[in-house]
C-alpha cells in the first residue's frame, strides 16, 4: 500500500516536484544552494551583520592579525567568548608592528551591540551592529588591513557588489540575450544574418582587449554608481552572446513543432507564440544557463580590478579587495588579507554546484 | 642645491679637483681588468696607458680598493624603464658629488665670467670613446651646431639650454677647450650640466653620427640607412640613433664615455652591458675602472616580481621598483634571511605627497574659494597629517609644509612648520569667516547655494597615494566640505591636471633641496606646477600662451627670473627667501608628510656602495655615488 | 561538405575586416596615445618633458596624421605581411611576437594535455559513481581552479616556488639557461619551471571539460547498448571504457579550435604575474600604453586563430558526427 501511494504521488507530481525531488538527490548542489543563500542574506544585510562599517580606520590596528577568541580566561576556567584589548608596537628597525595581548583586559562578544553609525540600506539610521565587542577591544575576525580596516565587514559588503554585479550583469545579458537570439531564431531571414555576424564578432574579439576599450572609454568622472552599473554593462556585453546563441538554437529546432505551427493556424501572433508557447518550453534551459553565467560575471570582474579597469574604491567589491592584497609583502607578512578569495571560491563554486544540480534535473533524458 | 659654480664673486673663478679628484701622475702604473689584459696580449686591444688620458681623474674607492670581474644582476621592465639604467650610467661635463655639490666630470675645470654669460669649459685630454676615438670639443659643437642649431631637428631649444627661448653661441677654442655664451646671464647653467639632460652634450660622438645626419652623410647610404631602420625622414633616423634616452641601451654601435657599454641590446631578456675598454677613471693604485666585469638587467613583465627577485637574492645592487614602505617593509622583514643589506637614501622630495588646489579652476565660484588663503589653510588645519603619517609611513615619516628640506641652503623653519596642526575648530572658523556656510545637513555651501564640493585627483599608480587621499577625504569631510576621491590612470591624471580641469591634485612635492632647479611647487613654474599649470604655461611662453597670473605670483615670476641672472649666491638665497615669503604667507600649497628614506638592495658581497645617498630625478641616484667604482667582495664576485 | 566549407571561409572575410576596425577603434578608445603614456612615464620618474620634445616625438611616432589614415597604413600593410612596429618596444611586431609565440605554444600544448589528463578521469568517475562522495570530492578538486582568480593564484604560487621550493623567481629558465642554446639540461630547465603556469591556467579550465565529459558519459550510459553489455556480463571498467567513453569524449574534438586562442589570452594574466617570456604580457603592455600596432596585431592575430579554431572544430565535428554533418545548417 505504502509502495502503491509513493508511486502515486510520482506520477501525479507536477514538473516543478519532479525537479526538486532530483535536484534533492544531488548534494553538493544542495550544500551550493544553501551557502548562496546564506550569501545573499549577508550581502542583504550586511551593514548590520558586519561589526564595523567598511571605511571605519582604527589607527591603532593597522596590519592587525585576526583577533584570538578565547574561551578560558586566565584562571583557566571556561567563559563566554572573548578577546583581549591588543597594543600596538612599531619596531624602529624593521618598521614592522606587532600586537601584544594585554593580559586582564578581556571583552567578551556581544550581540546587538552599539558601533559604527549607518543608514541601513539607505534608510534608517542605527548604531546597532548583530555582533561585536565593546571598545577599546577590536573584534577583527579576519585582521586588519593597511589602513586598519576590518576585513571581514569589507569582505561582507564586497560580497554585496559582488553578487549583485553578478545579478544585474546577467540579467542584462539576458535581456539582450533573448530579444536578439529571439529576432535571428524565430525570424531568420537577413535579420538571423546581421545578428549572427556580430555575435561571431564579439565572440571572436579577445575578451581582454574588449574589457579595456570599453571601460577606458567611460567618461572619466562618472559617480561611482554609474561607473558600477557602466561596468556591469561591460560584463553583460561580453556576455550575451552564450544565451542568444542558446535561444536561437532552441528556437530553431522548435519553430517547425506540431504544437507552435497549431498556435500559428489558431492566429496566434508570433508574440503570443515566443512567449505563452516557445519561451516556457526552454525556461529551466535558460536558468541553468543564467546560473553558470553568474560566477563568470564575478570571476570577470575580478580580473577587471586585477587590471585596473574594474571598480576602484571606495566603491568595495569582491574585486578591488583582492586587487589590493595583489602583491608580495601580503603573500608574505600579511596573508589574512587574502581571505577574500575564499568568498569568491565559495559563490563561484555554489553557483556552479547549483547549476549542474538544476541541468541534472532539468534534463529530460535522466531519470 | 648647489652653487659652487658660483661661489666667488667676480671676475674668473677656477674649480679644481676636489678631494677625490686628484690627478694621477704615474702612467706606468695603469692595471687593467684581466679581460682586457688578454684582448691587449692578442692584439686586439691597445694597451693601457694608451686608452686613458694622460691624466686620468682618480677615484677614491668607498671602502677598499676593489677586484675586477664580477656580474651586476639588475632587473628592468623594459623600454620605458630604461631610466634606471641612464641613473646608473652617470658621466656629464659635471657632475653632483654624493653630498649634492658640483665638482668636475669630463670637463676638468670652468671658467665664468663677471656677467655671468660666458662660460669656458676645459675637457680632460686624450678621453676616448668606447670604439677608441677622442673625445674632443669638436663633438660638443656638433651637439650645439648641428643638433640644436639645426632647425629641423630641433625647432625650439631645450628649456634648460635657453635664457629668454634662446639657444647659446658655441665656440671651439681648440680640441679640449670650448666657450659658451649666452644672451643674458644664466646662473644656474653649470647646474643644469650636472643634471641627466646635461648628458646631451657628451653623449654626441661626432664620428658615428655622421652618418645619420643630412649635412654629413651621403645621401644615397642615408637613404639606405633609413630604410634598413624604417624611417620616413632622416630626422626620425637621425632623432632615434642619438636620443638620450635610449640610444646608448638599444644599440651596441653607440660609441659611449660611460664605464659599461650595451652588448646585448635592451629590450632582451637579459640586456647586457660589459666594461668599456675604454673608460677614463683609475682608482687610486692606477686601476683603470670599473671593477665590474658586467651588468645584467633582466626582464621583468611586471614590477612586482622585482620585489621577489630582490629578496630572493637575484639582485646585487638596485633602487628603482624596491622603493614605497611597502616594499621596505618586507626588504626589511626579509634581510636576515636574504643575502643583501639595505642602504637608506633619503628623498630630495619637500613631502612624499602634497595638495595642490587648482588657481585656474573654470567654475568662477569654485576658481574665488580655491583661490582664497583662507580656504587652503583651512584645508591645512583640517588634515590630520599624524593619522596619513602612521597609515602610510608607518609614523617615520616628517610632519611638514613643502617647504625646503633642512638639508638645502633655503632651508625656511618657519614655512615648514606653518598651518601644520590638526585642528578642525580653526578650519571651521576660516571656512565660516569665508562665509561658506554649514547646511542643514552639516555640508557647506558656495556662495551661490550649491553644496560645496571639492574632488581630490589622484593617480593609482602608488597605492599610497590613494589611501593619503582617502584620509583627507574623510579629514574634510568633518569640517563640512564634501569631498571625493578621483583615482584614476597616470595618463588621465596628467591629461586633467594639464588642461587644469581638476580642484585639488595630489603630486609628490619634488624639489625639496634643489629648489631653483625644480622651482615647480614654489611658484607656477612649468607644466608640472599643477596648482596653475596656466599661469606656468604664461610664464614659459612669456606672455603668450595661458593666462596672466595675479600680482602677488607675477611678483614670485619675476623675482625667479631675477635669480637667474644674479651672480652672487647671497643675493639668490635672499632673492629666493621672499619667494618662500610669499609661499607662506598665501600657501600655495599643502604639504603633508615628508617620506622616511627608501632603500637599495645591495648583495651582501658588494662593496664601495656609499652608507646613504640621495633620492631624486635631478641628482640621478645611484650615478654620483660612482658605480664604477662598486665591487664584489674579493673571492665572492656576485652574480651566476 | 566542401561547399559548408567555403562558404564558412567566405564568411570568414567580412568578420575579420569588422574586427579589424573595431580593434583599432577598441585600442584607441582610452584617452590620450602613445605619447601620454610615454610622457606620463617619464614624469612619474621625475623628467619634464617639454612643448618642443612633444612636438618631434609625436612627427616620430607618426600619431599627427588622422586615425583612419593611421588604420589605412597599418590595413594595408597588414595585407602585405607587414605586421608594422612597435612604439614601446622599437622593434618589428612580427619579431616580437614571433619570438614568443614558441614558448606559448609549448605552454599551451602542456596546459591542454594536464587539463584532459585531469579532467578525464574525473569526468568519467563522476558519471560512474554519480553522488558518491568521491564524485562530490573530485569535483570539486576539478573546480576549485576555475573559483580561484588565476592572478591571486598565480601570485601565491609564485611565493611558494620562491619561499619553499627555492626556484629562481619569474620566467621559464633559470638565469643559467636563459640565453643558452636548446640541450637537454634546458628542456629539464624549462620543465622544473614550466609546472607552475600549467596547473595554475590548466586548473582554470578542467571544470568545463569535466562537465562535459561527464553530461555526455551520463547519456551514453543510460542507453540500451550499454545495459546488454551489462547483462552480457562484460566486466565494468571495460564496459565502460569500451565505447561510452569513447563516444563521450567525441565532443572533446570540437574544443580543439577554440582552446588554443583562449588559452593564449587567458594564460595572459597568469604570465604577467609569473613574469613568463610568452606573448600575454606584451598584449597587457601594448594595450595599456596604445601601442598601436602591436596591440592591433595581436587582436587580429588572436581573433584570426579563433574564427579559424572555430571553423576547424566545425568540420572536425561534423566529419566526426555525421548527425551534425546533415543538420549542419541549423547549427550554424
Amino acid at each position: 500500500m505504502d509502495q502503491k501511494q509513493k508511486e502515486m504521488k510520482y506520477l501525479n507530481a507536477t514538473w516543478r516536484q519532479l525537479v526538486w525531488w532530483r535536484y534533492k538527490k544531488h548534494t553538493l548542489a544542495m550544500i551550493g544552494l544553501i551557502s548562496i543563500s546564506g550569501m545573499y542574506f549577508t550581502a542583504i544585510f550586511c551593514e548590520f551583520l558586519a561589526p564595523y562599517e567598511k571605511d571605519t580606520r582604527h589607527l591603532e590596528a593597522i596590519y592587525s592579525p585576526p583577533s584570538r577568541i578565547h574561551i578560558f580566561d586566565e584562571n583557566g576556567s571556561l567563559r563566554w567568548p572573548f578577546v583581549r584589548q591588543m597594543d600596538m608596537e612599531i619596531d624602529l628597525e624593521t618598521h614592522k608592528m606587532t600586537f601584544k595581548e594585554i593580559m586582564g583586559k578581556n571583552y567578551p562578544i556581544k550581540l546587538f551591540v552599539q558601533g559604527d553609525p549607518y543608514l541601513f540600506w539607505g534608510m534608517w539610521e542605527t548604531d546597532i551592529h548583530f555582533f561585536g565587542v565593546e571598545t577599546p577591544a577590536k573584534l577583527f575576525l579576519f585582521g586588519a588591513d593597511r589602513m586598519g580596516r576590518d576585513v571581514f565587514s569589507r569582505c561582507l559588503y564586497g560580497t554585496r557588489i559582488s553578487l549583485s554585479i553578478g545579478m544585474i550583469g546577467v540579467f542584462m545579458s539576458l535581456v539582450l540575450g533573448l530579444t536578439l537570439g529571439g529576432i535571428s531564431g524565430y525570424s531568420g531571414g537577413w535579420a538571423d544574418v546581421v545578428i549572427q555576424r556580430i555575435i561571431e564578432i564579439i565572440r571572436c574579439f579577445p575578451s581582454i582587449p574588449l574589457w579595456m576599450g570599453l571601460s577606458a572609454s567611460m567618461p572619466p568622472h562618472w559617480p561611482a554608481l554609474k561607473v558600477y552599473f557602466t561596468i556591469t554593462l561591460i560584463l553583460s556585453l561580453v556576455g550575451w552572446t552564450d544565451l542568444a546563441r542558446m535561444v536561437r538554437g532552441k528556437l530553431i529546432a522548435l519553430r517547425e513543432e506540431e504544437f507552435v505551427l497549431a498556435a500559428r493556424f489558431i492566429g496566434a501572433s508570433d508574440a503570443r507564440i515566443i512567449f505563452r508557447h516557445l519561451l516556457p518550453s526552454f525556461t529551466s534551459h535558460i536558468i541553468v544557463s543564467v546560473t553558470l553565467a553568474i560566477p563568470g560575471m564575478i570571476l570577470a570582474e575580478t580580473a577587471l580590478s586585477f587590471l585596473g579597469i574594474g571598480l576602484r574604491p571606495p566603491i568595495t567589491s569582491l574585486g578591488v579587495l583582492l586587487k589590493e592584497a595583489q602583491n608580495v609583502t601580503t603573500v608574505a607578512l600579511y596573508p589574512w588579507l587574502l581571505i577574500p578569495v575564499a568568498f569568491v571560491i565559495i559563490i563561484v563554486l555554489s553557483f556552479n554546484f547549483v547549476g549542474d544540480g538544476l541541468r541534472d534535473a532539468v534534463d529530460p533524458y535522466s531519470r | 642645491m648647489n652653487t659652487s659654480g658660483l661661489k666667488i664673486p667676480v671676475c674668473v673663478l677656477f674649480i679644481i679637483a676636489t678631494m677625490n679628484f686628484f690627478v694621477f701622475d704615474n702612467a706606468n702604473a695603469f692595471n687593467e681588468a684581466p679581460a682586457l689584459a688578454k684582448l691587449v696580449k692578442a692584439g686586439q686591444l691597445p694597451p693601457v696607458d694608451q686608452r686613458l688620458p694622460k691624466e686620468p681623474p682618480v677615484i677614491k674607492p668607498v671602502d677598499q680598493l676593489g677586484a675586477y670581474g664580477g656580474l651586476w644582476r639588475r632587473a628592468y621592465t623594459g623600454l620605458s624603464d630604461l631610466v634606471g639604467v641612464r641613473r646608473v650610467l652617470y658621466e656629464p661635463l659635471v657632475r653632483w658629488s654624493p653630498d649634492y655639490q658640483i665638482v668636475p666630470n669630463l670637463a676638468r675645470k670652468w671658467e665664468v665670467d663677471e656677467t655671468g654669460r660666458i662660460f669656458t669649459f676645459y675637457l680632460i685630454e686624450g678621453v676616448k670613446w668606447s670604439d677608441g676615438a677622442p673625445f674632443t670639443a669638436d663633438d660638443v659643437m656638433f651637439y650645439f651646431e648641428d643638433i640644436v642649431l639645426d632647425k629641423e631637428l630641433t625647432s625650439t631649444p631645450p628649456n634648460w639650454l635657453s635664457v629668454d627661448g634662446n639657444a647659446p653661441k658655441a665656440s671651439k677654442i681648440d680640441d679640449y677647450t670650448f666657450r659658451i655664451e649666452f644672451e643674458k646671464p644664466y646662473s644656474l647653467f653649470i647646474d643644469q650640466l650636472a643634471c641627466p639632460h646635461g648628458m646631451e652634450l657628451v653623449t654626441k660622438p661626432k664620428h658615428y653620427l655622421k652618418q645619420f645626419h643630412k649635412k654629413y652623410a651621403d645621401p644615397k647610404k642615408l637613404e639606405e640607412l633609413m630604410n634598413a631602420k624604417n624611417a620616413s625622414t632622416w630626422v626620425k633616423l637621425f632623432l632615434d640613433a642619438s636620443n638620450l634616452r635610449h640610444s646608448l641601451f638599444v644599440s651596441n654601435q653607440m660609441p659611449s664615455l660611460c664605464a659599461w657599454i650595451t652588448k646585448v641590446p635592451a629590450p632582451a631578456k637579459r640586456f647586457v652591458m660589459e666594461r668599456n675598454p675604454y673608460y677614463w677613471k683609475v682608482d687610486t693604485n692606477g686601476n683603470q675602472l670599473p671593477y665590474i666585469d658586467s651588468m645584467v638587467h633582466e626582464l621583468q613583465a611586471e614590477a612586482k616580481t622585482i620585489v621577489l627577485k630582490a629578496i630572493a637574492g637575484e639582485i646585487d645592487m638596485q633602487g628603482r621598483h624596491l622603493g614605497s614602505m611597502q616594499n621596505s617593509v618586507l626588504l626589511l622583514a626579509s634581510a636576515a634571511n636574504g643575502n643583501y643589506r639595505l642602504v637608506p637614501k633619503t628623498s630630495t622630495a619637500s613631502v612624499g605627497i602634497l595638495l595642490a588646489p587648482n588657481l585656474n579652476h573654470k567654475d568662477p565660484v569654485l576658481s574665488e574659494i580655491l583661490n582664497d588663503s583662507r580656504f587652503r589653510k583651512a584645508l591645512s588645519h583640517a588634515i590630520n597629517r599624524s593619522e596619513i603619517n602612521k597609515i602610510v609611513c608607518r609614523g617615520k615619516g616628517v610632519v611638514r609644509q613643502a617647504a625646503p628640506l633642512p638639508e638645502s641652503e633655503f632651508y625656511s623653519a618657519s614655512y615648514e612648520k606653518a598651518y601644520l596642526e590638526h585642528d578642525a575648530a580653526k578650519a571651521n572658523a576660516l571656512l565660516d569667516e569665508m562665509g561658506l556656510k554649514k547646511g542643514s545637513d552639516g555640508k557647506r555651501l558656495r556662495s551661490d547655494g550649491k553644496p560645496l564640493q571639492i574632488s581630490l585627483d589622484v593617480s593609482v599608480s602608488v597605492p599610497q597615494w590613494v589611501d593619503s587621499a582617502e584620509v583627507i577625504a574623510s579629514n574634510l569631510k568633518a569640517v563640512g566640505i564634501e569631498t571625493e576621491v578621483k583615482s584614476e590612470t597616470m595618463e588621465l591624471f596628467r591629461q586633467r591636471t594639464q588642461n587644469a580641469a581638476h580642484e585639488i591634485a595630489l603630486w609628490p612635492g619634488d624639489g625639496g633641496i634643489e629648489c631653483l632647479l625644480e622651482p615647480r611647487w614654489y611658484f607656477p613654474y612649468n607644466s608640472e606646477s599643477l596648482n596653475a599649470p596656466l599661469y606656468a604655461q604664461w610664464f614659459q611662453s612669456g606672455g603668450k600662451k595661458g593666462e596672466e597670473p595675479t600680482p602677488d605670483i607675477k611678483e614670485m615670476m619675476q623675482t625667479y627670473n631675477e635669480i637667474l641672472k644674479a651672480v652672487s649666491p647671497e643675493s639668490r638665497k635672499e632673492l629666493f627667501a621672499k619667494i618662500l615669503a610669499a609661499n607662506e604667507k598665501n600657501l600655495y600649497v599643502i604639504g603633508l608628510v615628508h617620506d622616511p628614506p627608501d632603500y637599495y638592495v645591495v648583495s651582501k658581497n658588494m662593496i664601495n656602495v656609499a652608507k646613504k645617498d640621495f633620492q631624486s630625478w635631478i641628482y640621478p641616484n645611484p650615478g654620483p655615488i660612482h658605480p664604477e667604482q662598486f665591487s664584489f667582495v674579493p673571492g665572492k664576485p656576485g652574480g651566476r | 561538405m566542401i561547399a559548408y566549407i567555403i562558404r564558412r571561409i567566405l564568411l570568414m572575410i567580412p568578420t575579420l575586416v569588422a574586427i579589424s576596425i573595431i580593434s583599432f577603434i577598441i585600442i584607441q578608445l582610452p584617452p590620450g596615445d602613445f605619447l601620454t603614456t610615454y610622457v606620463a612615464q617619464l614624469s612619474a620618474s621625475g623628467e619634464t618633458v617639454d612643448q618642443a620634445e612633444l612636438e618631434a616625438l609625436k612627427e616620430r611616432f607618426g600619431l599627427d596624421e588622422p586615425m583612419y589614415m593611421q588604420y589605412l597604413k597599418w590595413a594595408g600593410n597588414f595585407l602585405k605581411g607587414d605586421f608594422g612596429h612597435s612604439f614601446e618596444w622599437n622593434k618589428p611586431v612580427s619579431e616580437l611576437i614571433g619570438e614568443r609565440l614558441s614558448l606559448t605554444v609549448i605552454i599551451s600544448v602542456f596546459t591542454i594535455l594536464f587539463t584532459w589528463a585531469i579532467s578525464l578521469p574525473i569526468g568519467i568517475y563522476s558519471a560512474v559513481r554519480q553522488y558518491s562522495w568521491m564524485d562530490y570530492f573530485l569535483t570539486v578538486i576539478g573546480f576549485i581552479g576555475l573559483a580561484t582568480p588565476n592572478f591571486l593564484f598565480a601570485l601565491v604560487m609564485l611565493w611558494v616556488s620562491y619561499a619553499y621550493l627555492g626556484l629562481s623567481i619569474g620566467g621559464l629558465f633559470s638565469p643559467e639557461y636563459a640565453e643558452a642554446p636548446w640541450s637537454i639540461a634546458k628542456f629539464l630547465d624549462l620543465l622544473k619551471h614550466l609546472w607552475i603556469p600549467v596547473v595554475i591556467v590548466g586548473t582554470a579550465h578542467t571544470a568545463k571539460f569535466i562537465r562535459i565529459i561527464r553530461g555526455n558519459l551520463l547519456d551514453e550510459l543510460r542507453k540500451p547498448y550499454v545495459t546488454t553489455a551489462r547483462a552480457k556480463g562484460l566486466s565494468e571498467v571495460h564496459l565502460i571504457l569500451k565505447y561510452p567513453v569513447r563516444v563521450a569524449i567525441n565532443p572533446l574534438v570540437s574544443t580543439i579550435g577554440w582552446t588554443l586562442p583562449e588559452l593564449v589570452s587567458g594564460i595572459a594574466i597568469t604570465a604577467v604575474v609569473l613574469n613568463l617570456p610568452t606573448t600575454g604580457p606584451l598584449l597587457l603592455s601594448a594595450l595599456l600604453s596604445q601601442d598601436m600596432q602591436l596591440a592591433g596585431t595581436f587582436i587580429m592575430l588572436l581573433s584570426f586563430l579563433t574564427v579559424v579554431g572555430t571553423l576547424i572544430s566545425d568540420i572536425l565535428l561534423a566529419w566526426v558526427d555525421p548527425r551534425i554533418r546533415f543538420g549542419a545548417r541549423e547549427g550554424l
